[in-house]
């Protein structure tokens, strides 16, 4: 049986059980909404403030929603790409296919991951075609690629934490509220760390928001795209109001703490699959 | 003949401190193999561990020398499973889940065309092909359970209460494939509380109760080693005065009489067979008598004597 079979299997079941749970239409819906409300603020700014976002108005809605929507996005993608077999009593249709773990439990992630990229993609092709209606013509638009890709890079740790949750606990809805709460958690506790650091002038605290999973996944596109634009106003108006953003971000220390928490979930959900048993569903 | 499937001396203990086990069995290979027991007694924990979805907790488990949990992919290229409770994708239609089985096979096209028309064929789901199995019903899937189990023609089968839910003509429809399957020399493994369909198909057989397997062996060996006692059946025409069964049970050799409607099954002591009293008394009765005949002993008869202690192991 030759992995390329089983993936491509496990690809298009993933896309059409998404399509027939009119996930992707719902998740499709409030990215769109999100995108036009983006958009619909920045219109109500004043003026001096708008004309200097105006030529790049495409990386706000490209970058603003890697702050806290992609995220939100990849761990309710993760956690019900793993938790539904369980939960729907088709594990034991798939667990019984000749296939590998491995093989099923890769093709799974990959598949729920294609979801969450056409959703990324939907999403910035909606930000720059919006952007050249609205505002006219956009300037660095050969950032729009690296954008693009930085945001599916910074998608990882979250995705892959909502299929861990979603292994471990083997209930969708559950494994959602774990691993938004964590996400939340860890976006609460950077906006506090950076209130304490501005009032008490005292930095040691961001240190510790350096090894948390939001610090590398919701910084790195961030930096990537508005780095390369010098508009101050462009990553106030994306992150300023959680205050997460790292002006002084290390971009490659950013990226082995994206990588090292994927992979950490990643095993964790791994491990937890290969060397338990295939549950009956939930009743 | 060689051991296709081994389990030796499951034990299962799950997170609520349920246990089954010590369950042991042995499937030869082109055997038809019934594994009995009441609802909760440890059939669908065996069958899961066979096709490596539990871990025993202590015990062997091999298909073929393989451990299926270590080698599900190679495991479950030999088998062909049709789950208790059929769950498949709502969203698929027989002949995208039959497809989609094929490539997880490794069928080329045209094998996989042929194979889904001789199932479609076979399960009586040709007009049903390309409707959502969402709006199947039950007997439908457990047909199509059966299908996908079948499509790859894998060399052993597991079918997990395959009669459950299905109608008298789906139960022929099942029971003709397994005799099919049976003649092909494919191993069949089926688990039913239905004794009678075990009786009917198997040519082995292994009970199972309260998690522990409590018997094992060939159908006619089990029937024949358990000695039941000889009992006949007598139908009359008209209901019996109940002096008439007190006259029936002091006839020397009657056993015990066990009354139904009009009909009397009668046990004997097969030594010294009282049939002609028995007669001579239903006859001036006047009660009508129809018919006296002898009553084999059937597997429920060595079930219920086996889980009540009655007999020795």
């Amino acid at each position: 049986m030759s992995i390329g079979r089983v993936l491509s299997v496990l690809i298009e079941y993933e896309l059409r059980s998404s399509l027939a749970r009119k996930r992707v239409v719902i998740l499709l819906a409030t990215t769109f909404l999100l995108e036009i409300g983006v958009y619909f603020v920045l219109t109500r700014l004043p003026a001096s403030f708008i004309d200097s976002i105006r030529p790049y108005a495409w990386v706000v809605g490209l970058i603003a929603p890697s702050t806290v929507l992609l995220h939100v996005l990849g761990l309710t993608i993760g956690s019900s790409t793993s938790a539904e077999e369980y939960e729907t009593g088709t594990a034991d249709f798939w667990f019984t296919r000749p296939m590998s773990r491995f093989e099923y439990f890769t093709g799974k992630v990959i598949g729920g991951f294609m979801l969450l990229v056409v959703l990324i993609f939907s999403y910035s092709f909606i930000a720059l075609s919006v952007s050249w209606y609205v505002f006219g013509p956009q300037q660095r638009v050969d950032l729009f690629m690296n954008g693009l890709v930085s945001s599916v890079f910074s998608a990882l740790p979250f995705y892959l934490m909502g299929i861990a949750f979603g292994e471990l606990i083997r209930r969708g809805m559950v494994a959602t509220i774990v691993a938004g709460t964590t996400f939340f958690g860890c976006v609460i506790y950077t906006s506090y760390a950076n209130f304490i650091a501005v009032i008490n002038n005292d930095g040691s605290l961001l240190d510790t928001v350096k090894l948390l999973p939001t610090w590398g996944a919701t910084n790195i596109p961030i930096s990537v795209v508005s780095e390369q634009i010098d508009t101050p106003q462009l990553r106030l108006f994306i992150a300023g109001p959680l205050g997460i953003s790292d002006p002084g971000l290390d971009l490659s220390l950013a990226a082995i703490n994206v990588v090292a928490y994927s992979l950490l979930f990643f095993s964790a959900a791994f491990i937890r699959f290969r060397y338990s048993d295939v549950t009956r569903r939930a009743q | 003949m060689s051991d296709v499937i081994r389990v030796e001396s499951l034990v299962k203990v799950y997170g609520d401190n349920s246990r089954v086990g010590p369950i042991s069995l042995t499937v030869k290979k082109s055997e038809v193999y019934g594994l009995v027991g009441p609802n909760g007694s440890g059939k669908t924990t065996t069958i899961r561990a066979i096709l490596g979805l539990l871990r025993p907790t202590s015990g062997k488990v091999s298909v073929l020398g393989r451990n299926p949990f270590n080698n599900p992919a190679e495991v479950n290229a030999l088998i062909g499973y049709s789950p208790e409770v059929p769950i498949f994708p709502p969203f698929f239609s027989a002949r995208k889940l039959l497809e989609v089985n094929c490539k997880l096979g490794g069928l080329s096209r045209r094998e996989a065309e042929c194979r889904i028309s001789e199932v479609l064929d076979l399960t009586g789901l040709v007009e049903h092909a390309d409707r959502k199995i969402g709006n199947f019903s039950k007997g439908m899937v457990q047909r199509l359970s059966i299908g996908q189990a079948l499509i790859a023609d894998p060399e052993i089968l597991l079918l997990d209460e395959p009669m459950l839910g299905v109608d008298p003509i789906g139960r022929v429809k099942i029971r003709d494939v397994v005799l099919e399957l049976k003649r092909r020399g494919k191993t069949v493994l089926f688990s039913s509380h239905e004794l009678y369909e075990v009786e009917r198909l198997s040519d082995r057989m292994g009970m199972v109760y309260m998690g522990k397997m409590v018997l094992e062996g060939g159908v006619d060996e089990l029937l024949s080693r358990y000695e039941m006692g000889s009992r006949v059946l007598a139908t009359v025409k008209r209901d019996l005065d109940p002096g008439v069964i007190d006259s029936l049970k002091s006839i020397d050799g009657v056993l015990s009489v066990n009354v139904e409607g009009r009909r009397l099954t009668i046990g004997i002591d097969g030594a010294n067979n009282p049939s002609d009293k028995i007669a001579e008394v239903l006859v001036t009765s006047g009660c009508g008598l129809e018919e006296l005949r002898p009553l084999n002993p059937s597997l429920e008869d060595v079930f219920v004597k086996v889980v009540k202690g009655d007999v020795n192991r």
